[in-house]
């Protein structure tokens, strides 16, 4: 499959290159629930079309003209292409590489930015026109799951870019949840201590390779627009934002944006919410965004994240890939890969080593635990595929010895959505695995293990066209 | 009255849910709220059922 890296970055060109990815749903479908349990259901069937709602339905019944996108990003295949990347399985280099190959934003004037031609203003802005999923339940309500909260620090006035969300309370009032450990969450703090409203502007609906460029995990302060173009491979037009001018910058070729401010202290509930561990995140303290302005396209598109489903998952994965991989190589030269798989959420992680040297892959595995959100971490040679969980769980079950070949820290920085944490902990407890191979005994000479059962090359060709010619679909799966 | 449910701190080697579970005053339904959120200078709950806003009951507060 090829999809176009296309020369118009934005999230229609991706679409229109994507052919039999993409399923159009042209009946009516709520934007309460059902557009998620579609989703459910794909997950669980391991689908991953794009899916396009042309009638999405309303809370109050009415349809609206405005048509939602999401499962965007469920393909591993579909966002490694939209990168550029012609094998997902190499996405963790790409990334790493690109991500240190920054390339600056280039800004535009209004009349060439898509995003602002249509402008609603002050009490004609309505949050509830939008076509906002009520995604899981136990949620208040809609939330803004794509929407990427934009701010500035105001000691360095350094831009800060995350998806972030926002339960739409009203017309003009929105909760946003900036997690306390994130960029965004230092620069509300920032304000606040000044006394200062902080502004803030969400933009909704891009290209992928944009998307997942400005969630690159990046130092403090650090621009995301030009580590986005380095990602996308091309400059990221910006346009200065209606409400704050060049203070926020917001994509040119975004589909929607949705500016405001947060007052000093301003503060609501929010939640319980779907979380990428696939619970529900408690009910706690975000701070209350008052909408100034919402801009669009004239024909605009929604673009909803599926909250700890598959869509939300993959593209933050490949970008923890490319950090880790920047990380770990620093300390061990004979990486050649990582994975960071669905089924672990954000907690484990897969490292691949070729003839690793005594030690390497120990400080290997101590360096991608300090990664805040890494909890588990398994090291494997290169005849183990890392994308093939029945590997990974053969090589754990025959070249491990758990006391020998793991160990366990406790205190390290991890993430307090782990569902598995003991009340009031700040800290958690990690695991590394060592499933690697011992080194050789010299050079040129075998490993001092058994030989892995394999056939020739020739009878595994052989193999393969008798299977070719036989209908797959008939043969017993289980 | 607003009704709390949680584990009982245990030994390290027991298991303990984490979570803390808030019954809203007025329809009653439970949901899982942050323990910031049981702080004094903390904004309302609100229930996700019935969007009614309170504070948990003043046994459950802290700070």
């Amino acid at each position: 499959m090829t999809v176009p890296h296309g020369s118009a970055l934005d999230l229609r060109t991706f679409l229109g290159g994507l052919g039999e990815r993409l399923l159009d749903i042209e009946a009516p479908v709520s934007v309460v629930h059902e557009m998620t349990a579609l989703q459910h259901e794909l997950d669980r069937a391991s689908r991953f079309p794009v899916l396009r709602f042309l009638q999405p339905q309303l809370a109050n019944g009415a349809l609206s003209p405005i048509p939602v996108v999401n499962n965007l990003t469920a393909s591993r295949v579909v966002t490694a292409a939209a990168l550029g990347v012609a094998d997902h399985r190499r996405c963790a280099e790409a990334f790493a590489r690109r991500a240190a190959n920054a390339i600056a934003p280039r800004v535009v004037a209004r009349g060439d930015a898509p995003v602002q031609a249509v402008v609603v203003e002050g009490a004609a802005a309505d949050l509830t026109s939008l076509p906002v999923l009520t995604q899981h339940e136990l949620e208040p309500g809609p939330y803004l799951t794509a929407a990427h909260a934009t701010t500035f620090d105001p000691d360095t006035l350094t831009d800060n870019t995350a998806i972030q969300r926002c339960w739409i309370m009203g017309p003009r009032q929105m909760s946003w949840m900036a997690y306390p450990a994130s960029h965004n969450a230092r620069n509300l703090r920032k304000f606040r201590e000044r006394g200062e409203a902080c502004p803030v502007a969400f933009w909704i609906g891009h290209h992928p390779a944009v998307v997942i460029g400005t969630q690159a995990k990046l130092d403090y302060p650090q621009s995301h627009w030009a580590a986005a173009g380095g990602i996308a491979g091309s400059a990221l037009r910006l346009v200065p934002s209606v409400t704050h001018g060049e203070r926020v910058m917001v994509p040119a070729d975004a589909e929607i944006v949705i500016e405001g401010w947060v007052r000093p202290g301003a503060e609501t509930a929010d939640g319980p919410f779907g979380e990428y561990t696939g619970y529900l995140g408690p009910q706690t303290r975000a701070a209350l965004c008052e909408v100034t302005c919402i801009t669009r396209r004239t024909d605009a598109i929604y673009h909803d994240y599926g909250s700890g489903l598959t869509d939300m998952l993959v593209p933050d994965n490949i970008a923890m890939e490319g950090r880790l991989y920047s990380l770990v190589k620093a300390v061990a030269p004979s990486l050649v890969n990582v994975h960071v798989p669905v089924s672990g959420r954000r907690f484990h992680a897969y490292l691949q080593f070729n003839r690793p040297p005594r030690g390497e892959v120990r400080d290997a595995l101590a360096a991608a635990l300090a990664y805040r959100r890494c909890k588990a971490v398994f090291a494997v040679d290169e005849d183990v595929d890392l994308f093939a969980p029945e590997e990974m769980l053969w090589a754990l079950a025959t070249r491990v010895q758990w006391s020998r070949d793991s160990f366990v820290v406790d205190g390290l920085s991890t993430s307090t959505l782990d569902p598995s944490l003991p009340s009031g902990a700040q800290t958690g407890s990690k695991i590394g695995v060592d499933a690697t191979l011992p080194p050789a005994v010299g050079p040129g000479q075998p490993r001092a293990v058994p030989p892995r059962a394999t056939v020739p090359a020739d009878a595994e060709v052989r193999a393969r066209a008798l299977l070719a010619g036989v209908a797959q679909g008939g043969l017993p799966e289980a | 009255m607003s009704r709390l449910v949680q584990d009982a701190p245990g030994p390290s080697w027991e298991k303990r849910g984490n979570t803390v579970w808030l019954g809203c005053e007025a329809c009653g339904a439970f949901f899982p709220v942050s323990p910031s959120m049981l702080r004094a200078d903390a904004p309302p709950c609100r229930c996700p059922k019935c969007h009614r806003q309170f504070r948990p009951a003043p046994q459950a507060q802290s700070g």
